[in-house]
């Protein structure tokens, strides 16, 4: 494998890696404030629908973008009102979400299976890269990457440097002190489940108008809950994030690569790398963490009642 | 003032109650969508689930079809008994299949009850230490099992793509599938002139089984010990890795006798499309059912039911994922109302005492509490 290659898999990775990254960064928020929202994978299919019959309808890619926001949104305020205001068992109903957003995709989604929508994310063209054309595959990406790694840098920055990230973080943590200093535990609950749910909702737009522009049945394909493995990868924190994201990408690549340079292990184990992979370095990164003792928020997964100990 | 209390007993009326309510609504919404998107959904909502309850084929399509569901179903609320999420069931189903498909198509000339009962062991020991592997990263480094049991379902399924369009290929047909089983590893047809296959049986001989093991033993008891507080069951020294390996063994291998007995009964040969989502469908039904073992066989049918109607209606226009929708929609419902059986609910005048409101965290019980504090739980077996 020579370095043209080597670079044409990061660069590929780094595309693959941008759902993944939106969701995990959507997600490490949510379950910093305690809301374990296991509905990602319906939210993504949800958002690559409605982003892409949007878009088609429209001839506009960022008014699906918008459409896609404003939809999450109301997903993901729906699934505040059962988990947060409900107390109801958060893996249950991410889990019952997501049967739920597969049926309602698929159908909302049949009249546009071959449909072609005639604006798409395209990559950027980057003249001042002539010089250089091996950087071209990793550099040359189309905006939602680029907006991606701005949010990310964006939620380190909100997460430890402001006000609001420490009344996220006490959510998590210890939400009868915050609410006690007065703060409403419920709220900042509800803020990120539905900021969570807006980014899982653009991670699944990407999918559909600039990963491979079209609408599948299910063409989120499990990435929903590769990203609940992301943030544990991450440590639950908003700047590990990318780095997950673009390792776990590049095992999309490599498992195309590899399969278009016909080595010997049959197509079927290749496909099974995006999968396998990130377990395997799931489970080195929990050995290393192992010493440390536990990293995630106190009260992931357990729903809030005011006046309770 | 609204005052929330926890009850002292949950009440099974109000969960029959909230079950028939949240299926109803959860129809009348679906309606809803359908007909925005221009569909005539009443009619063939009637003609279908008419067919599928209420005529002798129909009922006989679902008995067939609870077989596989209230087996993966069980496997679930087995795995939760200990607090344990099994969402690999799909995964655990398939490699049943396959460990049973890899014997019949071995030794096709045993004597079929040798042979089958080789089948049956076959898959439920490959499908259960499928289940025990995703769980060791739970046991040993806190990475929850959530996780792990999704990820395998897509590696099983690229291994079983694997060996129906590769090693075990059929090269008599075009179709991906294996070649059909000889005579001795077919289960015997129970009810003639149908396909309802003796598998019946053993569904209702595994529900007992697991229900006295679960209910009625020392080793069910501590299972469950784990599962409710496993904290308080480690002070009380009992050994989690043994139940986490247990409950989760068991599940796998519950899963893995779907598996078996849907090639060996049904379909007589592997194919990628045996199975029809059943590793959700079975989640949700142990949900509906609240774990209990004989409300899994009840909810079966009529999931069985929902899935027979959704065939027929793909064949009058409407497309079947409108089931996967109808299923995800009823949990969500019987989720929400758990609320009204789990709290009560009163008006009062006066300020609410803090002793009264001091209560449990959890809305359905601690299975899912303690099961959800992944990082902590683990941290305690260390």
């Amino acid at each position: 494998m020579d370095l043209r290659t080597i670079l044409w898999i990061i660069g590929m990775g780094i595309t693959a890696g941008t759902p993944l990254l939106y969701a995990a960064i959507g997600e490490v928020l949510a379950e910093r404030c305690g809301v374990l929202n296991l509905g990602l994978e319906g939210l993504m299919l949800m958002g690559a629908i409605t982003g892409y019959m949007f878009a088609s309808l429209t001839g506009d890619k960022w008014i699906g973008i918008l459409a896609v926001i404003v939809i999450s949104a109301l997903l993901g305020a729906i699934l505040a009102l059962l988990m947060v205001t409900y107390r109801t068992n958060q893996v249950a109903t991410g889990i019952a979400f997501t049967i739920f957003c597969t049926g309602l995709s698929a159908l909302i989604g049949k009249p546009y299976i071959g449909v072609v929508a005639t604006d798409t994310f395209k990559k950027i063209r980057m003249p001042f890269l002539d010089g250089v054309p091996m950087l071209k595959p990793i550099f040359e990406q189309d905006i939602l990457v680029y907006i991606a790694v701005i949010l990310c840098i964006a939620a380190w920055f909100f997460v430890y440097k402001t006000k609001a990230g420490l009344h996220l973080r006490a959510a998590g943590d210890n939400p009868a002190t915050l609410d006690s200093l007065g703060v409403s535990v419920y709220k900042v609950r509800y803020i990120y489940t539905i900021v969570g749910s807006i980014l899982a909702g653009i991670a699944g737009a990407y999918l559909s108008l600039a990963y491979s522009p079209s609408w599948i049945e299910g063409m989120a394909a499990g990435r929903g809950w590769l990203t609940i493995a992301l943030v544990n990868f991450a440590l639950w924190k908003p700047q590990n994030t990318i780095t997950g994201a673009y390792l776990f990408g590049i095992f999309y690549a490599l498992s195309y690569r590899l399969e278009a340079m016909g080595i010997a292990v049959p197509s079927y184990f290749l496909r099974m790398f995006p999968y396998v992979l990130p377990l395997v370095i799931l489970i080195l990164v929990s050995w290393r963490a192992k010493q440390k003792g536990s990293i995630a928020p106190k009260t992931l997964a357990v729903p809030y009642l005011r006046g309770s100990k | 003032m609204l005052r929330i209390e926890k009850r002292q007993t949950s009440q099974t009326s109000t969960s029959i109650l909230v079950g028939i309510a949240a299926i109803i609504l959860a129809l009348a919404i679906s309606t809803l969508v359908l007909s925005i998107m221009g569909y005539k959904p009443i009619e063939i909502f009637a003609k279908a689930f008419g067919q599928t309850y209420l005529t002798i084929p129909g009922i006989l399509e679902n008995l067939l079809m609870l077989i596989p569901l209230s087996l993966c179903a069980l496997a679930v609320a087995v795995a939760a008994k200990a607090g344990l999420w099994n969402i690999g069931v799909e995964g655990q189903f398939f490699a049943g299949a396959a460990a049973a498909t890899g014997v019949a198509l071995a030794f096709p000339n045993l004597p079929a009850p040798i042979l089958l009962i080789l089948m049956f062991f076959a898959g439920a020991i490959v499908a259960g230490l499928l289940a025990y592997i995703s769980v060791l990263p739970r046991i040993y480094l806190g990475i929850s099992e959530i996780l792990t049991t999704i990820l395998m379902n897509s590696v099983v399924i690229y291994f079983i793509r694997y060996l129906v369009f590769d090693a075990w290929d059929d090269p008599a047909t075009v179709a991906p599938q294996t070649a059909p089983f000889a005579e001795a590893a077919r289960l015997p047809i129970l009810i003639a002139d149908s396909r309802v296959h003796i598998g019946f049986l053993v569904v209702i001989g595994v529900i007992i089984l697991v229900h006295y093991f679960v209910n009625r033993t020392v080793y069910g008891y501590e299972m469950r010990a784990v599962g409710e507080n496993i904290r308080g069951a480690k002070y009380a020294g009992i050994n989690i890795r043994k139940y986490f390996f247990i409950a989760m063994f068991l599940s796998g291998a519950v899963a893995g006798v779907a598996g078996m007995m849907e090639v060996s009964g049904v379909v007589h040969r592997l194919q990628p499309t045996i199975s029809a989502d059943y590793g959700f469908s079975a989640f949700v039904i142990a949900w509906v059912a609240r774990l209990g073992t004989g409300a899994i066989l009840i909810v079966s049918y009529l999931f069985a039911g929902l899935l027979v109607a959704g065939f027929t209606m793909q064949m009058m226009g409407i497309p079947s994922m409108v089931i996967s929708m109808l299923k995800g929609l009823i949990l969500l419902l019987v989720l929400a109302g758990e609320i009204l059986t789990v709290y009560k609910f009163t008006w009062t005048r006066e300020q609410p005492q803090k002793s009264r409101l001091a209560a449990d965290t959890s809305a359905a019980g601690s299975v899912l509490k303690d099961s959800c504090e992944i990082p902590q739980a683990a941290g305690e077996e260390r």
